[in-house]
C-alpha cells in the first residue's frame, strides 16, 4: 500500500519531533532549579518517560509500516522530504527508513527509555532534573536526526547535535571542574574530527552534485575523489567513536551521570562513526586501502584500550576503555567490508555495555558515589539482581558461547580472516578477545566476590530501586537473545571453537589472579612492573597530547601570535602615530624656529634698525614741544646764519 | 510608501534633534525619546520587506534628488537583497543598544543619545547610499558619534583608544575617496558627464593598471574597517574602552561596512582586479591568516572582553574569504555570515556588558561558576557561544558551512585551512565559557550576582530567536541575497578572460 509508505514517511518526522516537543515542554514548564534540602520535582522525569515510551511506540510502527511495504510491494524503504535547508545544496530536508537505519532507530529509543526509566530512580535525588531530561530527550532526538536523515548534511546536524547534548551531559554536574573540563575536551576533540567529516561532506557536494544518500555512487569517480573522500568520512567517524588517536576523550567524558554514559557513551552515540561508515559503503567499498587502514586502526585500538583495561581502577573507565576496545572490533569488521557484522556487532554491544554501565551505576548507588574497584568486593549477596544482570552482560562481552558478544565477535573475527591479509588481523583480535574476557572476570570478580576493603567512614551498602532494577532486568533478556538475530556461521566451527575457547581461558586467567591466588597477581605485577606502569599511564597518549600538542604546540603559536600582535603590528601602528608626532613635533620646531624665526628675525631687524627713530617717538608732549621748538629755533638761526 | 527609505533612514535623525531639544536635565525624558526613535526606527524598517520584491534584480525602491549639482552628487538611495539585511540588522541592533544604556543614563546622557542616534543615521545611510559622494559623507558621518561614544564614555584608555580608532579609520577612508574621485574622473573623461552615480559609473572601462590602483585605495578603506590582518589592532583597544552600546554597534554593525563596501563596490566596479588572481590570493590568504591568527591570539586574552573583539577578527576573515571565493556560495554565505556575526557577536558584548555593570570587571580570572548563580544568562551565553562556534541548527553554521563550500569549490586548500578556524573558534569559546561559566563558584564577590533582569532577558529575546529561526530556517535569506549575488557573479564572470 502506497498510502502506508506515506504515512510511514510522516510517521518519521512524528518520531522525531515528539521527543523534541517534549524537550520544549520540559523547559518551558519543567519548573525551577530548587534550593538544597527541598525534594526535586519529579514532572521533568515523568514527561520524559512518557515521551520515550510514545517515541518507542511511533519508531516501532515505522518499522513495521516499513518491514510490511517492503515485504508486499518492494518499497526499498519509508522516506519524506521536506525540501531544502540549506539552499544550493539540494533537497536537505528528508528522512528515510531501511534496514540500516531502522536497526539503530530501535536500539536508540530502546536503550533511551530503559536509561530514563533508570535515571528516575538513579537521579531521584539531583536538584536539576530539568536540564538532565531535556538534555537526554534532546539527545535522543538529534540521535534519530542522526540515523533518519536521508542526506550527509542533515545527518551532520545530527552528528553534532549528540555531540551538543553529549556536552551538556558530560558537564551535568558542572561545578565539578573535572566535568567541566571533561565536556570541553569531549567537544574539541570531537571538533578536530567533525572539521574532517565537513570537508568530506564538501568533497561529496563538489563531486556528486548531491548530498543525499540516493545520489552516491562509484561509477566513474576519479580514484583519488573516492580515497579522498573516503579518508575525509573516516576521519570524523574515529572521532565519534573515539578511535585511535582521538580516543582520549571518552574515559574522560565518563563524568557525566551513569545512565548517560549507558546511553551516550556505549550504546548510541559513541558508534555513530560505525553507522556514518556503513552508510558510506559505496564510497569505501571503491577505497579498499582506506578500508584495509581502517581494520588496522580498528584492530590495534581494540588491543590498545583492552590492555588499558586491564589495569584501571576506575570501574566506569574500566568499561569506557572496553567501549573503545569493541568499536575497534566494529571498525575492523568495517575495514574488511563486513559492514552487516559491524551492525551486528553494535547491536549486541550496546545491550551488554548499556547494561555493564547501570550495573555499574547501581554499584556506585549503593556505595554511595565510590567508583574505584579496589574498594569494592562482596556485594554479591547484598545486590544479587545487579550481581546477576551484570554477571551476564560482563559474560557476554567476553564472548561465553551462547550469549550475545559471542556470536556477533565470532563473525567480526570470521570476516576479519577472510580478508586478504586477514590471519594478523585475526590473531591481533583473538588475543584482544583474551584480554577481554580477562577484564571482564577482573570487574565481576573484584565488585562482587572477595571482602569489601573498608576505608573508614564509608556507610554501608544498599540495594537499589525496583525503577533501576526493571531496565536492568530487560537488557539482560537482550544480552542472550539478540546473538541470534543473524544465522550462527556453523560452517566456520573453528572460529567459534576457538573464540569460545579463548573467552573461557580468560574469565579462568581472571579467576586465577583475583580470586584464587590474588598473590600470584602481586608477583606478576612486580615482575612486569614496566608494563604495568605503561598501561597504567594510559600509553602516555593524554599525557603527550596535553603537554606535548596543546600546551607546547598550540598555546605556544596561540602566546607568539600574542606578542607579534602586540609588539609588531600593534607596535607598528603605534610607532608610525609616534612618528607622525615626532615629525609634527620636529615641523613645530622648524615652524617656530625656522620659519617664524626669519619672520621674527626680519622684524626684529627692523625693529633694530627703526630703534633711533622709535627712540624719538616717545608719545611725550612736552618732548615734543620741546623738539618742536628746539628745531623751529635752529631752523631760525640757520636761516638767519644763511642771510647774513 | 514613496519615501520609506528615506523616513528610516532620516527618522533617527529626528530623533537626534528631538533629543537636543530636551533640556539636559530631563535625562529620563531624553531616554525615553531616543529609545522611542530608535524603536520607530526598527518598526518602520521592518515595513520595507512588504513592498520589497525578492528576486527582482537591480535596485528597489530608489529614489534620486539633485545636491550638488554642480560636482554630480545626488541624494541617490535605494536597496537589494543584500542591503535589506543589513539595514534589517542595524535597525534592530541599534534599537537594543539603545535600551541597553538603560540604567546608565545620566545628566550626561544628553550627548551620548544623541551620538548613538546620528551613529544609527550614518549606519544606515552607509548601507542605503548608491551615490559614492553620499556613502563617502555617512561613512565619515559614523565616524565622529562613534569617536565621542567611545572618548568620553569610554573605560580608562578612552582617549587613546577613540583617537586611534579616529585617525585609522579617516586614513583609510581618505584612501577609499581618492580611489572614489580616480573612477569619478575616469568616467568623466570617457562620457563627458561627471556624475558620482554607482549604476552609472559601473559602466565605465578602465586600464587595467589603473583599476589595479583603484582597487587597492578602496581596499585601504575597507580593510581598515573590516578589519582584515593586519589593519585590525585599533578593534581590540576601541572594543575593550567603548561602553556595551558602543562595542554591539562597533561589532555587529561597523564592521559590517567593509565587507559590504567590498561587495558593493569593489566587486562589481573593478572585477578585473578583483579578479586578478595575485590579488584574489592576497585577499584570501589575509583572509585565512585573520581567520587562524585571530582565533590564536583569543586563545591567550585574560580580559572576557577583549577576547570577543579578537573573535571578530577571525568571524570576518571568513566574511571576507567568501568574498574571495567570487561565487554564488561565497559570497551569499559571506553576507548571510555578516547578518549571523551581527547576531552572536550582540549577543556576546551584550552579555558581557551585563556582567561588567553587575561585578564591574572583565578579568575572565575574577568568574567561574558562575552558572550556579545566573543559570538564565548562563543558558543565553551558551546559545551566543555555540551560535559563535558554528554548532549546526543555530545560525552561524548556516553561514560557515556555505562559505566554506564557496571557498572548497575554487580550492580545496582554502578550506582546508578555514576549518581549523572552527576547532581553533571552538576552543577559545569553549574554554571562555569553562572559565566563566562553569566549576566550582570560585569568588564570594559573585555569590550574590543576580540573574539577567526582565529588561536583559526582552533584550536578549529577540536575538535568540534569531540565532535559532536562522539556523533551522534559513531560506528567507538565501531567497533575499540570492539575486544580487547572482548579478555580481555574472558581472564577474562576463570579464573573465
Amino acid at each position: 500500500m502506497v498510502i502506508a509508505a506515506e504515512q510511514g514517511g510522516a510517521l518519521l518526522a512524528g518520531t522525531l519531533a515528539l521527543p523534541l516537543a517534549a524537550v520544549l515542554l520540559i523547559l518551558v514548564f519543567g519548573g525551577r532549579r530548587i534550593a538544597a534540602g527541598d525534594r526535586p520535582t519529579s514532572r521533568p522525569g515523568l514527561v520524559a518517560a512518557t515521551a520515550a515510551v510514545l517515541s518507542l511506540l511511533l519508531s516501532v510502527g515505522c518499522v513495521l509500516i516499513y518491514w510490511k511495504a517492503q515485504n508486499r510491494y518492494f518499497a526499498p524503504e519509508l522516506h519524506i522530504s521536506g525540501g531544502e535547508w540549506i539552499p544550493g545544496f539540494g533537497p536537505t530536508l528528508g528522512l528515510m527508513l531501511d534496514r540500516l537505519s531502522a536497526v539503530l532507530l530501535l536500539l536508540v529509543d530502546g536503550i533511551g527509555l530503559m536509561v530514563i526509566v533508570y535515571s528516575l530512580g538513579y537521579m531521584r535525588d539531583e536538584r536539576d532534573q530539568s536540564r538532565f531530561y531535556a538534555a537526554l530527550l534532546f539527545f535522543i532526538a538529534m540521535m534519530k536526526l542522526l540515523v533518519l536523515a536521508d542526506n550527509y548534511l542533515l545527518l551532520f546536524a545530527g552528528w553534532e547535535g549528540v555531540g551538543f547534548a553529549s556536552y551538556l551531559l558530560i558537564g551535568y554536574h558542572f561545578e565539578r571542574w573535572k566535568a567541566a573540563q571533561a565536556a570541553t575536551q569531549a567537544f574539541l576533540v570531537n571538533r578536530i574530527a567533525d572539521v574532517g567529516f565537513l570537508l568530506g561532506i564538501l568533497a561529496l557536494f563538489e563531486v556528486y552534485g548531491t548530498l543525499n544518500f540516493r545520489g552516491i555512487h562509484a561509477d566513474g569517480i576519479p580514484r583519488p575523489a573516492v580515497i579522498g573522500i573516503a579518508s575525509a568520512l573516516l576521519f570524523g567517524a574515529l572521532g565519534k567513536s573515539a578511535q585511535i588517536p582521538f580516543h582520549v576523550w571518552l574515559p574522560d567524558a565518563m563524568e557525566g551521570p551513569t545512565p548517560v554514559s549507558a546511553l551516550i557513551h556505549s550504546a548510541t552515540m559513541v558508534c555513530a562513526g560505525v553507522y556514518l561508515i556503513a552508510r558510506s559503503s559505496t564510497i569505501f567499498d571503491a577505497a579498499p586501502e582506506i578500508g584495509r587502514g581502517m581494520a588496522i586502526l580498528g584492530v590495534a585500538t581494540a588491543l590498545f584500550a583492552a590492555t588499558v583495561a586491564l589495569v584501571e581502577n576506575d570501574i566506569k573507565r574500566v568499561l569506557a576503555y572496553s567501549t573503545i576496545s569493541q568499536i575497534g572490533f566494529m571498525f575492523l569488521a568495517l575495514g574488511v567490508g563486513a559492514y552487516n557484522v559491524a551492525i551486528f556487532h553494535l547491536f549486541t554491544h550496546a545491550f551488554f555495555k548499556s547494561l555493564l554501565f547501570l550495573g555499574a551505576g547501581s554499584v556506585i548507588h549503593a556505595l554511595h558515589g565510590n567508583q574505584n574497584l579496589k574498594e569494592m568486593g562482596g556485594l554479591r549477596r547484598k545486590m544479587p539482581v545487579t550481581f546477576a544482570t551484570m554477571t551476564i552482560a560482563a559474560a557476554a562481552l567476553a564472548g561465553v558461547p551462547g550469549l550475545a558478544g559471542f556470536f556477533s565477535k565470532d563473525q567480526v573475527l570470521d570476516a576479519a580472516l577472510l580478508a586478504p591479509g586477514g590471519r594478523l588481523l585475526f590473531a591481533a583480535g583473538l588475543f584482544t578477545s583474551l584480554l577481554t574476557a580477562i577484564y571482564s572476570g577482573r570487574l565481576i570478580f573484584l565488585v562482587f566476590f572477595g571482602e569489601r576493603a573498608r576505608r573508614s567512614g564509608v556507610a554501608p551498602a544498599h540495594g537499589s530501586p525496583p525503577l533501576m532494577l526493571a531496565p536492568m532486568l530487560i537488557l539482560s533478556g537482550g544480552c542472550i537473545a539478540a546473538g541470534y538475530f543473524l544465522p550462527i556461521h556453523w560452517s566456520q566451527w573453528p572460529v567459534l571453537l576457538t573464540t569460545g575457547i579463548a573467552a573461557l581461558l580468560g574469565i579462568w586467567v581472571a579467576y586465577r589472579y583475583y580470586i584464587a591466588q590474588p598473590e600470584a597477581r602481586t608477583a606478576l605485577d612486580i615482575r612486569f612492573a614496566p608494563l604495568a606502569k605503561l598501561l597504567r599511564n594510559r600509553w602516555y597518549v593524554d599525557a603527550i597530547y596535553e603537554e606535548q600538542l596543546v600546551d607546547r604546540f598550540v598555546m605556544r603559536m596561540a602566546h607568539g601570535a600574542t606578542v607579534v600582535d602586540n609588539t609588531i603590528i600593534d607596535g607598528s601602528v603605534n610607532g608610525f602615530a609616534w612618528s607622525t608626532r615626532q615629525m609634527s613635533r620636529l615641523s613645530r620646531w622648524i615652524d617656530r624656529y625656522l620659519i617664524d624665526g626669519l619672520v621674527q628675525f626680519t622684524s626684529h631687524g627692523l625693529r633694530f634698525l627703526a630703534s633711533p627713530a622709535r627712540a624719538l617717538q616717545s608719545g611725550a608732549v612736552q618732548t615734543y614741544a620741546f623738539l618742536f621748538i628746539a628745531g623751529l629755533l635752529a631752523a631760525l638761526g640757520y636761516f638767519i646764519v644763511r642771510t647774513r | 510608501m514613496p519615501h520609506l527609505l528615506s523616513l528610516v533612514l532620516f527618522l533617527p535623525l529626528a530623533g537626534l534633534l528631538a533629543v537636543l531639544a530636551i533640556p539636559t536635565t530631563q535625562w529620563r525624558a531624553i531616554r525615553l525619546t531616543a529609545n522611542f526613535f530608535s524603536l520607530l526606527t526598527f518598526l518602520a524598517s521592518l515595513l520595507i520587506p512588504a513592498f520589497f520584491h525578492i528576486g527582482v534584480p537591480g535596485f528597489q525602491m530608489v529614489e534620486r534628488a539633485s545636491w550638488i549639482p554642480t560636482i554630480g552628487a545626488q541624494y541617490l538611495i535605494g536597496i537589494d537583497g543584500i542591503s535589506l539585511l543589513l539595514v534589517l540588522l542595524s535597525t534592530l541592533i541599534s534599537a537594543l543598544a539603545m535600551w541597553c544604556s538603560w540604567n546608565n543614563a545620566s545628566e550626561r546622557g544628553k550627548l551620548y543619545y544623541a551620538m548613538l542616534l546620528m551613529l544609527e543615521t550614518g549606519v544606515l545611510g552607509v548601507f542605503l547610499s548608491l551615490d559614492l559622494f553620499l556613502f563617502y559623507l555617512f561613512w565619515d558621518v559614523v565616524l565622529i558619534p562613534m569617536y565621542f561614544i567611545i572618548g568620553i564614555y569610554g573605560g580608562p584608555r578612552r582617549s587613546y583608544a577613540a583617537i586611534k580608532f579616529f585617525v585609522y579609520t579617516l586614513l583609510g577612508s581618505v584612501f577609499m575617496l581618492l580611489g572614489f574621485l580616480a573612477l569619478y574622473f575616469q568616467y568623466a573623461k570617457q562620457f563627458g558627464v561627471y556624475t558620482f552615480d554607482l549604476t552609472k559609473l559601473i559602466q565605465v572601462t578602465l586600464d587595467p593598471a589603473i583599476e589595479k590602483w583603484i582597487f587597492f585605495a578602496l581596499f585601504l578603506g575597507f580593510a581598515v574597517k573590516v578589519p582584515m590582518f593586519p589593519f585590525h589592532t585599533w578593534l581590540p583597544d576601541a572594543h575593550v574602552e567603548a561602553p556595551t552600546a558602543g562595542s554591539v554597534l562597533l561589532a555587529s554593525l561597523l564592521l559590517k561596512m567593509g565587507t559590504y563596501g567590498f561587495i558593493r563596490f569593489s566587486l562589481p566596479l573593478l572585477p578585473r582586479a578583483s579578479m586578478e588572481p595575485w590579488i584574489v590570493n592576497l585577499m584570501v590568504t589575509l583572509s585565512l591568516i585573520a581567520i587562524i591568527y585571530g582565533a590564536l591570539v583569543c586563545l591567550t586574552q585574560r580580559d572576557w572582553k577583549k577576547l570577543i573583539a579578537y573573535s571578530s577578527v577571525s568571524h570576518l576573515g571568513f566574511c571576507t574569504l567568501g568574498i574571495f571565493a567570487l561565487n554564488q556560495s561565497g559570497l551569499s554565505g559571506s553576507v548571510i555570515q555578516q547578518v549571523n556575526h551581527g547576531i552572536s557577536t550582540a549577543l556576546l558584548f551584550l552579555l558581557v556588558g551585563f556582567i561588567y555593570e553587575r561585578r564591574h570587571s572583565r578579568e575572565i580570572s575574577d568568574f567561574g561558576g558562575l552558572a550556579q548563580v545566573m543559570p538564565a544568562f548562563a543558558t543565553v551565553f551558551a546559545i551566543a557561544v555555540f551560535s559563535s562556534a558554528g554548532l549546526p541548527l543555530l545560525n552561524g553554521f548556516i553561514g560557515d558551512f556555505t562559505i566554506l563550500s564557496g571557498a572548497f569549490a575554487v580550492n580545496r586548500i582554502w578550506a582546508g585551512v578555514g576549518v581549523i578556524g572552527l576547532i581553533l573558534g571552538a576552543a577559545y569559546l569553549l574554554w571562555l565559557y569553562q572559565r566563566t561559566m562553569m566549576g566550582p563558584l570560585k569568588y564570594e564577590a559573585n555569590r550574590f550576582l543576580s540573574d539577567l533582569s526582565i529588561r536583559e532577558r526582552l533584550i536578549v529575546f529577540p536575538l535568540v530567536i534569531l540565532a535559532f529561526a536562522i539556523g533551522i530556517y534559513p531560506r528567507p535569506l538565501f531567497e533575499a541575497v540570492s539575486s544580487p549575488v547572482q548579478e555580481i557573479v555574472e558581472r564577474l564572470n562576463s570579464v573573465r578572460f
